[in-house]
């Protein structure tokens, strides 16, 4: 049964005062998370079997996979569909996993470039104390690695700023020294990078940098009692990105990064048995709408909820192939969609489609539907969309390629 | 970068290019500093100026101002060693520079240097990850203890970087890599697969199962690392030898689907790959590649004794499943063991050496604006029988080696320490090494700080860091304070080391105790502290001394040269 009807969006969105307050959650489904699971529907495909029992529902304009087993993807779509935009048929153009994870967050090969999230926080505030908060997964930063903090996947940053890393981490326990000398030397190092000369060239970036990461560092140490940074990896999704949540929420951190790989960690690369997606993409959606509601409890900056100025980005590094492998399974396939939540975007829509041979179909960019006049849609539109969602100038870095209009 | 290289073949002349401003080619053909005493007005006014407004304006010309011989020669020892230089050596060189030539000498025969080689070229190999495919957990005598997952981890992701290190360090040609009947194996290894080894530590090593002779191409831990599964085929495997040993790239090509056949035709995909130009412009060389790995094929990929074992008898399958002959761009060959001979004879995997190590020693990508001193750096290795010993020399010798300063930034004149390299300077400057529960805290991110510190794990983050970041900071502090912490612990007041006669009475009034001062100035910076060096570092101690005692006074006074802006990079 569809849900067409059943559920109206809601009005009057509350959006953040300005756009450059906007912060963004990417979670990244590692392995290459099939997307006619729950977001491209193919009934409509006749070259492509449905999954049995799944029918196609709608929460206004905006529709996906429903199916009885999977009734956490339906109340997630129910809660937060009219603040939900699909975008489909981005073609990150290899299908190696590895390869692919940098193009669908960097739009390119080369390594020495920033990627979306280390980009919307290195244009956020100077202030932030974490800019770019990264609990799990990828991260490619050049320009800005300064702006780079990784939590590290079991509480590591915890324990480095609190000392106990010289004791709970180490097999000999050693002692800090005292509050007083560390800030003593803190001080001689911050007065030994102002006394040092300009000299042309690298030398200066990397004393530049390294002067901004201990200024950052110095009030870093003061998040103690404010924040707790603590990571447990054994706790599920929602409990182990608390601490980014409460970043963002105290805006310590523009935009914060986290892997989710499926039930028991199995990833999403499945080559053999398909239906194993189903099981990831129920348990990853009863989270998401534990995260959703957690977001959406926790008051802005702006006077609306966390959720309505925070996007939830959910995206994997490639699509699968339409067809099931011999195996059973679906093997690796150039295009993918992407779902964004909440940020005060213009939800319950769809941008993009797949064609008949579920080929990314080219995309009017003002108005986000599919269009013969309009143009295939790469990272690079999914990056530039993100930085104008963010209020940068997607043309500083991505020039010639322009946002998706509609969902702004 | 790659390609072009190709047109050095045959070029073994010595480089006769000419030097960047202010340096000029001594005899050994290595370039120098020369005399930049301003010229006189009468000297300028011979020259006339430019006056043609309208020319083009070329692009400015490059200088590189080299580093003093005491800062080159502790970038040198971080590089080759991964260590401080000390005292001694920086007193050696700082009175005579031509001294480093001996050092160099004697580095590339010090065991440390295969140690260093071990990470260098994990950097780029991507094999020291925290997790495979197949977990510790899934063999039979690792499982019971937790203790064995990070010695799993490395042993096997080093396999090959030891096996290249050997070939390296040993002076051996650097074909052998490809065609070694050997690999390196320690303790871990010979416990979970079928090893003719002798202990202890890394050894060479041979496997028992029959597999061909074919250097690095037949280590498990590569293909561990590498992993193929399902419809690959190992495909993914051909693409990685590509990449790693002729510096071809498959995955830097972008990938269309845009034009991939109807869905409604389900061979499709098989037909594509061997009839489509689109898809034979990789497949057409890939696959044929990817046919000579199949003794590596495994059915169930979680078996650590099917994993482990060559499987001579599924050779055949290859070419049956990939329906292609097996061959190594477009030149038959009957298996693994004629391949790698067709590898080592072309020409690709030997530039491919030399850009590999110039770019881990230069630590940025090569372009075309090295196009000479690659070709330069060729002819050296080529002079050098092929092997890596004089092909690093040159590099080190070559003047953006030895760039201090730069008027280009893409010219790296300084390099951010990595936490290989901390781990293992700290080590030996204190004797403090981060360990917990079996793992080196400063080379997993499981646990430890690795990717926190800047370094690379080869999955989620592949190359190293571009600069100090706040997590990078947080890490060197709590390292220099736990390793400052058991030097002082262990050294000070017993007359040994650096610190001499130093003990928790004495105070910067003593000679002693200034002496330690400078010393350790000059082996962290590899430079002598001026006045306004020893104020600050001086009324650091004494406001620690006062508040803390004189132990923690010089905890405070060495990790902060440790910390100082002078020592993150070098």
């Amino acid at each position: 049964m569809g849900l067409s009807g059943l559920v109206m969006p809601r009005i009057g969105l509350a959006r953040p005062a300005n756009p450059g307050d906007r912060k963004f959650l990417f979670i990244y489904l590692w392995g290459g998370a099939d997307q006619t699971t729950v977001l491209a529907p193919t009934m409509n495909h006749s070259n492509i079997p449905d999954e049995e029992g799944a029918e196609e529902a709608w929460i206004g304009d905006l529709s996906f996979v429903d199916h009885p087993i999977r009734p956490s993807v339906r109340s997630f779509f129910e809660g937060y569909g009219d603040q939900s935009a699909i975008l489909h048929g981005f073609e990150v153009r290899s299908i190696a996993h590895e390869r692919c994870q940098q193009l669908i967050l960097t739009g390119t090969a080369d390594a020495a470039v920033d990627d979306w999230p280390t980009l919307l926080a290195a244009n956020g505030s100077p202030d932030l104390l974490l800019p770019c908060l990264v609990h799990s997964g990828p991260s490619y930063s050049a320009r800005y690695t300064d702006r780079v903090v990784r939590a590290g996947e079991t509480g590591q940053l915890s324990q480095l700023l609190d000392g106990s890393a010289l004791s709970d981490r180490s097999d000999v326990e050693h002692a800090l020294p005292s509050a007083s000398t560390s800030a003593a030397v803190d001080a001689y190092i911050a007065e030994q990078i102002s006394l040092l000369p300009t000299k042309a060239g690298r030398e200066t970036q990397l004393v530049d940098s390294y002067s901004r990461a201990m200024a950052r560092l110095s009030n870093v140490k003061t998040l103690s009692g404010t924040v707790d940074l603590t990571v447990d990896t054994a706790k599920a999704l929602p409990e182990r990105i608390a601490a980014a949540v409460d970043c963002l929420e105290l805006g310590l951190s523009r935009t914060a990064v986290v892997e989710y790989r499926g039930v028991n960690e199995e990833g999403f690369d499945t080559h053999s048995n398909n239906m194993r997606q189903s099981g990831h993409h129920e348990e990853l959606y009863g989270y998401l709408v534990q995260i959703a509601d957690d977001l959406a409890s926790r008051p802005g900056q702006s006077g609306g909820t966390l959720l309505d100025e925070t996007v939830m980005v959910v995206f994997t590094e490639m699509g699968r192939h339409p067809l099931l492998n011999f195996e059973l399974g679906k093997d690796h396939w150039t295009y993918t969609s992407v779902m964004l939540t909440g940020g005060g975007i213009t939800g319950g829509q769809v941008c993009g489609g797949y064609n008949e041979d579920f080929q990314g179909a080219p995309t009017d960019l003002a108005s986000g539907t599919v269009h013969a006049s309009g143009v295939p849609l790469l990272a690079n539109h999914l990056g530039a969309t993100l930085l104008a969602l963010g209020d940068i100038d997607p043309g500083e870095y991505l020039p010639g390629i322009d946002p998706i209009l509609s969902l702004l | 970068m790659r390609f072009w290289l190709l047109l050095a073949i045959g070029c073994t002349q010595k480089d006769a290019s000419p030097c960047a401003d202010n340096f000029e080619r001594d005899a050994a053909g290595v370039c120098v500093e020369i005399d930049t005493t301003p010229s006189t007005p009468e000297e300028d006014s011979a020259e006339p100026a430019e006056t043609n407004d309208t020319a083009d304006v070329p692009d400015p010309p490059e200088e590189l101002k080299p580093l003093s011989a005491t800062k080159l020669l502790r970038r040198m020892s971080l590089d080759l060693l991964g260590v401080l230089p000390t005292t001694e050596q920086l007193d050696a060189v700082e009175a005579d520079p031509n001294a480093l030539d001996a050092w160099i000498e004697e580095a590339l025969s010090d065991p440390r240097w295969a140690e260093r080689l071990v990470h260098v070229l994990g950097r780029t190999w991507h094999t020291q990850v925290d997790d495979f495919q197949l977990l510790f957990k899934e063999y039979d005598n690792l499982y019971l203890d937790d203790s064995n997952e990070y010695p799993f981890e490395r042993s096997a992701g080093e396999e090959p970087l030891r096996l290249l290190a050997h070939v390296a360090s040993n002076d051996l040609p650097w074909s052998e890599v490809l065609t070694a009947d050997y690999t390196m194996a320690n303790e871990m290894l010979a416990s979970i697969w079928p090893l003719d080894y002798t202990g202890p530590g890394w050894q060479v090593s041979q496997y028992t199962d029959d597999r061909p002779a074919a250097g690095v191409l037949t280590t498990n831990g590569l293909w561990l690392r590498y992993y193929s599964l399902g419809t690959n085929y190992n495909r993914g495997r051909a693409a990685a030898i590509s990449r790693l040993l002729i510096c071809e790239d498959y995955l830097a090509r972008p990938v269309s689907f845009a034009a991939f056949p109807s869905l409604a035709d389900e061979d499709a995909t098989q037909k594509a790959l061997q009839t489509e130009p689109y898809c034979l412009g990789c497949h057409a060389t890939l696959d044929p590649i990817a046919a000579t790995l199949f003794g590596f094929h495994t059915v169930d990929s979680h078996n650590g004794d099917e994993t482990g074992w060559y499987h001579r008898e599924r050779e055949a399958l290859g070419p049956v499943i990939l329906e292609v002959d097996a061959a190594w761009f477009g030149q038959p060959v009957t298996g693994l063991r004629t391949l790698v001979h067709h590898m080592a004879q072309d020409d690709r995997f030997h530039a491919c050496a030399v850009e590999t190590f110039a770019e881990a020693l230069w630590q940025r990508d090569s372009s075309f604006a090295d196009w000479e001193d690659l070709l330069a750096l060729r002819a050296e290795y080529d002079d050098g029988n092929q092997r890596i010993r004089a092909l690093v020399q040159a590099i080190l010798a070559t003047d953006h080696y030895r760039a201090g300063e730069a008027n280009n930034e893409a010219n790296n004149t300084a390099r951010l320490v990595m936490p290989d390299q901390w781990s293992s300077l700290i080590e030996d400057l204190t004797g403090f090494k981060w360990t917990w529960n079996g793992f080196n805290q400063m080379d997993n991110d499981t646990y430890g700080y690795r990717i926190m510190a800047g370094g690379v794990d080869g999955m989620q983050v592949t190359r190293p860091g571009a600069g100090p970041s706040v997590t990078g900071a947080l890490v060197l502090q709590r390292l220099s304070e736990a390793g400052a912490g058991q030097w002082i612990e262990t050294t000070l007041g017993n007359g040994s080391g650096i610190l001499g006669a130093v003990d928790e009475s004495l105070q910067p009034s003593d000679p002693e105790w200034t002496a330690a001062r400078d010393a350790l100035f000059w082996r962290i910076l590899a430079r002598r502290p001026d006045e306004n060096d020893r104020t600050a570092i001086d009324a650091l101690w004494v406001a620690v001394e006062q508040d803390q005692g004189a132990d923690e006074a010089w905890v405070a006074l060495i990790s902060a040269l440790l910390r100082h802006p002078e020592s993150v990079h070098y």
